[in-house]
């Protein structure tokens, strides 16, 4: 199902008489084509489960409209819109059995017996939980306790599966192994998916189509490599890669990017102050490099290595350089000088923080 | 006093009102029925559900068509549910309504053949000034709230002392065959009281202890349930602020009194006023036990019958008058209810915990 | 700054003035006497319950079995007089032979059994209804669950005498001056007034024992009357306490408002349903006062809606004090079958 998000916007009435309003999410325009799964990505506060929840309809808009293949929906009862939800924290029924949970949905459609349990068992295979068909919940791991919501979610076959959050209580290994989980079995049934994430990381990894959002804005729609290449703004360019962008406080001075006194670019634009980032891979080192960084430590990480570094334009405490472990840096040295990769450097209007592209 | 004429036709239209709450409401019941039954019939065409391929078309999603049903629904749903509260709460309220309005009633006017929701033929105080002069063979009404005022603080000041010093050494200092105590103490809660009741009328009967006071306080001064409550909720304090009192130097009592007792006051209050209340309620113990009027206890003397021993009515009537008995009511009741106002935070706080242990 | 602690110096200067054998006597004594200190803060509450709980269970066992036990008749030591042991009280109570014209047990058990039966599940099914549509309206939420929870608070001889006016005929049989409020309400609908309380009221004949059914409904409305508050309450905060995402998640799953009501909240607060049906049974099976409220001393007529409790009592002022022992027993005996039977039951049922 295609889903088109037009002008959605939600404000929370102040909870205080005479307190401010709060525009958690503002002006949403987004068109997500059929069968993608995607990601909305932002810091905590950002509006994205908003959003996912105006999605699933529990939530209603202050304005905007939201089609599902050119249907509008704005306002039509979660229950009705067909969509799967899959809650922060699963939201199963503790006293049925993984079995009664995820028939339950079947069970509201009034479908027959022997047809709810064969698509109970299937959507349960399609998670790989069929074993566990007769445990309460309370009896499952975590992981199993995800799957069991997915499969509740799928079983009715929605056209729209929504995930909130839906890596965020498991543990770092089972993150992993569950994200993978969740493209595989959204590649396998097609449906359209929206799930929403703080983790950058997540959401690059397995998303079709990456919104980033900030304090109720979107900041930038795209897929994922292509938004981390070509970020919009400073904000963008921060919030995705580990480790972070470094950022620079620099000014261009005809057609030279500058940081400190030393020119480490060029550029076409007009002379301004600009914040210059720079993403970890995009340090070359080279004895007679443009760049100078002051080395604080380098750590060593096997596949290559990390210069801890400082700089006093960065806006950070230091600096991060990841270049190859099979490149020989000088022992003991104090100061290391680096060429910048063209295509890993992005300038930023330092007024409006929006990328000079 | 009032002219109050006018308001027989307010208690007219009060009557037409109930009717039209009733007839609302059972119109809403079948709305509702028949509503919830068409959505059933609808329940699959108009959901957009069963469909994994996609390229379908949408027939049978008319959006405008349920967006409206639903807010129809869930306005009706709306209407329905304030009406049934209205009713419950009305029903609720009827008995104290009628409890206050009988009691200012004549007792002409209470026997009207249909019934008056408002003291029509004239507001009068004179059913309490009649009930409280009565001094009779059944005991007078002050002699019972002393009594009753008596028994209930020494009882509810000494139990709540009791209970505290309990609970404490129950939740907090070890000694031996504590658990086995309370366990003991735990399972006299299955055993219903009559048991004891019984026995202890023939104890305190045997001890000649009928008409005292103490009779009416030292059974009923441990309840086990409270210091049951009070323990767990002594456990829920860290044991860390014990250490730091010790460290503090302060002693066992001194901890109790300084730290727990603060702790703990909105059980400790909630205690104290269930614990009073219980006294005012009591019935049977006092009637068994102290069988002169004179010794007995406020509901006791409500439990009687009033005859019109003030001669309201010129001897008119000569059995039990109710506009008396509820003006008797009223002045049992009002308490509580002066309690309850200004407690109710407490009081509920109390009953709610004992709902949530199960 | 004040140090009251004084007891290190005091150790201090034991351990100066007796060296050796004699200060670990006492030193051994004084903290035997400061572990074992608990029992000076229990000592009051023990040993109230001594006289007054644990030697009354075994006197109620040994008593029971007292043949002709009667308070009227103290013998020289002042205990009441009996005469030799046997199961004779049990006997003669179950069979209703108790030669002195008081309550008869069967009829009172009857009673008690619908009663408690009736009114319970009813008030408690009244009481999720009542909760669950307060929980769901925000406007003067407050003001209902106030309104709601008066009940709670009442003294139950005075409201049962409140309710007796509701269902009373005052006046002579032949010409009643009024036939009361729910009389009033049944004229409406064409219902000639019923002597719900007085020596006309309508009851079915069961061999011997009569069913007096229009008194049933006069006890059983009070009954529920006076349970809702308390039920509402409990169930209201445990419905608050339910996280609201269960709701969220059985509406994207399609479910109903009844579907939702019967299949998640329901069992959600299963545990609260089942502690009020448990308290509300066990409570039942020991009402008394509430028909005292209604219908007087005598418990109607010939104590046609006596209960189990006031028969024990009735047969107390009688000073059958035999009789009155064995019925209680009889009593203790129905509860634990009662709790046993719930332990199994609530068991199974509200596992989660």
């Amino acid at each position: 199902m295609r889903i088109s998000i037009q002008h959605l916007t939600k404000i929370f009435p102040s909870r205080t008489k005479g307190g401010k309003e709060v525009h958690a999410v503002e002006d949403m325009c987004i068109e997500i084509p059929s069968g993608k799964l995607v990601g909305l990505l932002g810091p905590s506060g950002c509006g994205k489960s908003t959003t996912l929840f105006m999605l699933s309809g529990l939530e209603n808009p202050t304005s905007g409209k939201i089609l599902f293949d050119d249907q509008d929906v704005t306002t039509l009862a979660a229950e009705k819109r067909g969509i799967g939800l899959v809650f922060q924290n699963y939201a199963l029924y503790p006293h049925m059995t993984v079995q009664q949970n995820i028939r339950f949905p079947l069970d509201n459609m009034r479908i027959k017996k022997e047809e709810g349990n064969a698509r109970a068992l299937d959507a349960a295979r399609l998670v790989q939980i069929e074993d566990l068909m007769s445990r309460k919940p309370n009896e499952l791991s975590g992981g199993q306790q995800q799957r069991v919501a997915i499969a509740r979610a799928l079983v009715k076959m929605p056209n729209v599966l929504l995930l909130d959050e839906p890596l965020s209580n498991l543990d770092a290994r089972l993150r992993l192994q569950t994200r993978e989980e969740i493209k595989r079995i959204q590649r396998e049934t097609g449906i359209t998916t929206v799930f929403v994430t703080h983790d950058q990381e997540e959401a690059m990894s397995i998303c079709d189509i990456m919104v980033v959002m900030k304090l109720g804005v979107v900041q930038q729609i795209g897929e994922p490599q292509s938004i981390y290449d070509d970020p919009n703004n400073l904000f963008v360019a921060n919030f995705l890669g580990t480790p972070p962008i470094n950022i620079f406080k620099g000014r261009i001075e005809g057609g030279k990017v500058y940081v400190g006194q030393e020119a480490i670019g060029e550029t076409s634009y007009d002379d301004r102050e600009v914040y210059v980032g720079i993403r970890p891979e995009g340090f070359v080192y080279d004895a007679h490099g443009a760049f100078t960084l002051g080395v604080d430590h380098i750590e060593v990480m096997g596949r290559d290595k990390s210069v801890v570094a400082l700089h006093e334009s960065s806006t950070k405490p230091t600096v991060r350089c990841i270049i190859d472990s099979d490149v020989v840096l000088p022992h003991e040295a104090t100061q290391l000088r680096f060429n910048i990769k063209p295509y890993k450097l992005f300038l930023f209007d330092a007024e409006t923080e929006e990328r000079l592209k | 006093m009032f002219d109050l004429l006018v308001l027989s036709s307010v208690a007219a239209n009060w009557l037409v009102a109930l009717m039209v709450i009733v007839i609302l409401a059972e119109v809403g019941v079948v709305v509702w029925l028949a509503l919830s039954i068409r959505s059933r019939k609808t329940a699959k065409s108009a959901s957009v559900v069963g469909q994994w391929d996609l390229s379908a078309g949408d027939e049978g999603f008319d959006v405008q068509k349920v967006q409206k049903r639903e807010r129809a629904k869930s306005i009706i749903k709306t209407v329905f549910v304030y009406i049934f509260l209205t009713i419950c709460a009305v029903l609720a309220f009827l008995p104290f309504y009628w409890m206050v309005i009988s009691s200012f009633k004549t007792e002409d006017e209470y026997r009207l053949s249909s019934p008056t929701f408002f003291p029509t033929m004239g507001f009068q105080f004179k059913n309490y000034t009649s009930v409280i002069a009565q001094t009779d063979s059944s005991g007078s009404f002050l002699q019972v709230l002393v009594n009753t005022l008596v028994v209930g603080l020494i009882s509810t000041s000494l139990g709540v002392i009791i209970t505290v010093l309990t609970a404490y050494a129950l939740a907090r200092m070890n000694f031996k065959g504590k658990n086995i105590l309370f366990a003991a103490m735990l399972a006299t809660m299955m055993i219903p009281g009559e048991m004891f009741t019984i026995s202890n009328y023939v104890t305190v009967s045997t001890w000649k202890w009928n008409d005292t006071y103490t009779v009416l306080i030292l059974p009923f001064l441990v309840s086990v349930y409270y210091i049951y409550l009070l323990r767990n909720n002594f456990m829920q304090i860290p044991n860390s602020l014990y250490q730091a009192a010790k460290v503090d130097g302060l002693s066992d009592m001194g901890y109790l009194i300084k730290v727990m007792v603060p702790l703990t006051a909105p059980t400790l209050v909630s205690i104290t006023l269930l614990k009073f209340i219980g006294t005012w309620n009591s019935y049977i113990w006092p009637r068994l036990v102290n069988g002169t009027p004179d010794w007995q206890m406020i509901t006791n003397w409500v439990s009687r019958g009033f005859t019109d021993r003030m001669g309201l009515y010129g001897g008119r009537y000569s059995e039990t008058l109710d506009t008396l008995k509820m003006a008797a009511v009223c002045m049992v009741s009002l308490p509580l209810f002066v309690l309850f106002i200004f407690c109710r935070k407490y009081i509920m706080h109390g009953v709610s915990k004992s709902g949530t242990k199960g | 700054m004040k140090f009251r602690n004084r007891k290190p110096k005091e150790v201090e200067a034991d351990l100066v003035l007796n060296d050796g054998v004699q200060l670990s006597r006492k030193e051994k004594f004084l903290r035997a006497f400061k572990e074992q200190s608990g029992w000076l803060f229990v000592a009051p509450a023990v040993i109230l319950m001594l006289i007054f709980t644990a030697y009354p269970i075994v006197s109620a066992f040994i008593n029971a079995f007292k043949q002709d036990l009667r308070m009227t008749s103290l013998g020289v030591t002042g205990q009441p007089m009996y005469n030799g042991w046997g199961f004779d009280n049990f006997v003669r109570v179950l069979k209703g032979d108790t030669g002195t014209g008081g309550a008869n047990f069967l009829q009172c058990l009857i009673n008690t059994l619908v009663f408690t039966f009736v009114s319970v599940p009813l008030s408690t099914l009244l009481a999720l209804l009542i909760s669950v549509a307060l929980n769901s309206i925000k406007a003067v939420q407050k003001a209902y669950q106030t309104i709601l929870f008066l009940p709670y608070l009442t003294n139950s001889l005075a409201m049962g005498a409140v309710f007796a006016t509701f269902f009373k005929i005052v006046g002579t049989q032949s010409s009643p001056d009024t036939v009361g409020i729910v009389n009033l309400v049944l004229g409406w609908f064409g219902i000639s007034p019923i002597d719900w309380m007085g020596l006309q009221s309508p009851a079915w004949q069961l061999g011997s024992l009569s069913i007096p059914w229009a008194k049933y409904i006069v006890v059983i409305v009070y009954e529920i009357w006076s349970g809702l508050p308390f039920k509402i309450l409990i169930l209201f905060s445990a419905l608050q306490s339910v996280n609201k995402q269960y709701y969220d998640a059985a509406r994207i799953d399609g479910a109903s408002r009844n579907t939702i009501l019967w299949k998640i909240t329901a069992p959600m607060i299963s545990p609260q349903i089942s502690y009020l049906l448990v308290t509300g049974i066990m409570g039942g099976m020991k009402q008394y006062s509430a028909i005292i409220g209604l219908f007087d001393d005598t418990m109607g007529h010939d104590y046609d809606v006596g209960t189990i409790v006031g028969y024990i009592y009735q047969y107390l002022d009688s000073s059958y004090t035999g009789y009155a022992f064995a019925a209680s027993l009889i009593l203790f005996a129905i509860i634990m079958v009662i709790t046993a039977i719930n332990l199994r039951v609530s068991n199974k049922r509200v596992s989660y």
